[in-house]
């Protein structure tokens, strides 16, 4: 039987100004699958993530995410709290911040009670997620000191304590070690199964996808090709 | 004279008011302007200062209202005039500097203005503050604690990452336009008690003091104001007791906060090992 669509993009038109990034690209995510999508620099991952994050609207062509077509900004933001967001490994900043606190943001749109000051169930939750991701023991520690792959796993911590049934990650293994990517490939496939998550993922190389995903596309000229 | 002297005059009373309420309240932009990498906008805000009072002083305006009036039209076009042009803010900071700074030049040559009174801007008093500009810093001192503890965790995110902050669904480049607006504010009331040279000691680094050894972003906010009014008000009072200028005084205060600072870093950190 076919599983349900998540998300689902047809004729997508969209990029900046007026030039245009991603031209009439189709594709179908269904309920519990995981998409990896491979495009050299520039090709136009980040902008397909922007468009299905409902970041950036697009020029033409209709995406949904679980069926509810992000044709407004309301819409749009109401969505951005079915998705969790891993973004790309950044150096940290200058701004201190414990490990507890960096997946609490996580929660932001979804938990949070009067004056924006998080719940106890909240902080329940962050402590559930810290578990899963092995770092309960660095609860309190400055996520500047942690190692590239432990900043790695706080990120997918933060996408995780959303409670989104979807997940986007962006070079989740690419600017690791080998033996940080092969602990985050294992805690990706993990919490997959664990949560039901439906993934996609974007790299610029389609190695980096390998072990993760069902299936791997390649985002050309801005259309999506089979591998 | 001892302080408890300087305590009885109105105008140190005056100074020292300014010097609390400034170090309490607007040291805490320098956080922001530390996380946000917006170091050139402190000097682009400074230039623009010096083309609002060319521009105020042709139209026959005291240059301090042109030049309040220049920073705070400058820290609400910085952060849209930046996503406009695709540029980071601190690009875009550039940008203002140079031409705010060129077109300035151009005025004081075609208008005959003289320029060393708009320069007289980078020279500030903060014993030279009136009753009006006092209520001014209390009140904006007041405005950014409020700001901050209301939307604390909003401007942790935007400082932490703002495309994050985008994705989780916080209003980002408001929050970040909102600080801008702030910074500009902080280092046009700034200008008039330091001035503009010494702008640094009482806006920055009272925070590079606090960032290096805080383990939040609370934490940050709350040393960075300790410092500030520790600098600002042990500054003004040193140079009352020793008749110094008070500019210097407060800059030679914050320095010896981040060197403090620095060395207890190091030995928590020696410690821990």
């Amino acid at each position: 039987m076919t599983r349900e669509a998540v998300v689902e993009i047809h004729d997508l038109v969209a990029g900046y100004g007026r030039h245009q990034v991603l031209q009439q690209l189709d594709v179908t995510v269904r309920r519990g699958e995981a998409l990896g999508i491979a495009g050299k620099n520039g090709a136009g991952k980040t902008t397909l993530f922007k468009v299905i994050l409902g970041l950036l609207a697009p020029m033409e062509g209709n995406v949904s995410v679980q069926g509810q077509i992000l044709n407004t900004p309301r819409v749009r933001r109401l969505m951005r709290c079915q998705i969790g967001y891993v973004p790309q490994l950044h150096t940290p900043g200058k701004m201190p911040v414990s490990v507890h606190d960096a997946v609490l943001m996580g929660r932001w749109s979804k938990g949070f009670g009067f004056l924006k000051r998080p719940r106890p169930q909240d902080r329940q939750k962050v402590i559930e997620i810290l578990q899963e991701i092995g770092l309960s023991h660095k609860e309190r520690q400055d996520v500047r000191l942690l190692s590239g792959g432990e900043q790695q796993k706080v990120s997918i911590g933060r996408a995780l304590v959303r409670e989104a049934p979807i997940l986007l990650l962006d070079e989740p293994s690419t600017y690791l070690d080998h033996s940080s990517q092969l602990e985050i490939i294992e805690l990706i496939r993990s919490v997959r199964l664990k949560y039901r998550l439906t993934l996609i993922m974007i790299s610029h190389d389609p190695e980096h996808l390998e072990g993760m995903s069902d299936r791997i596309l390649l985002l050309k000229n801005g259309r999506l090709e089979e591998r | 004279m001892t302080l408890f002297d300087f305590l009885t005059i109105p105008l140190f009373q005056k100074a020292l008011t300014a010097a609390f309420l400034s170090g309490a309240g607007l040291s805490l932009l320098g956080v922001v302007i530390l996380n946000l990498n917006l170091t050139t906008i402190r000097f682009a805000l400074m230039h623009i200062a010096l083309l609002g009072a060319a521009i105020a002083m042709v139209l026959g305006f005291s240059p301090l209202t042109g030049a309040m009036a220049g920073i705070i039209i400058a820290s609400l076009l910085l952060g849209p005039a930046g996503d406009f042009l695709n540029m980071d803010t601190g690009v875009s900071g550039v940008l203002f500097m140079t031409g705010s700074l060129g077109l300035a030049f151009l005025i004081f040559y075609k208008a005959g203005v003289p320029a060393m009174d708009a320069f007289a801007l980078f020279s500030g008093s903060i014993l030279a503050l009136t009753a009006l500009e006092i209520w001014v810093i209390g009140g904006l001192a007041v405005l950014i604690i409020l700001i901050f503890f209301l939307f604390y965790r909003e401007i942790q995110m935007v400082l932490f990452n703002q495309e994050l902050a985008e994705s989780l669904g916080v209003p980002a480049k408001e929050i970040r336009n909102a600080l801008l607006l702030l910074t500009g504010l902080a280092i046009g009331v700034n200008i008039r008690m330091v001035g503009v040279l010494l702008i640094d000691a009482a806006v920055l680094l009272p925070a590079v003091a606090a960032l290096s050894i805080a383990k939040s972003l609370r934490g940050a906010l709350l040393l960075s104001a300790f410092f500030g009014m520790v600098s600002q008000v042990g500054g003004v009072a040193f140079s009352m007791i020793y008749d110094c200028p008070s500019g210097a005084s407060i800059t030679l205060a914050a320095v010896l906060m981040v060197c403090l600072a620095a060395i207890y870093g190091h030995f928590v950190k020696s410690i821990r090992r």
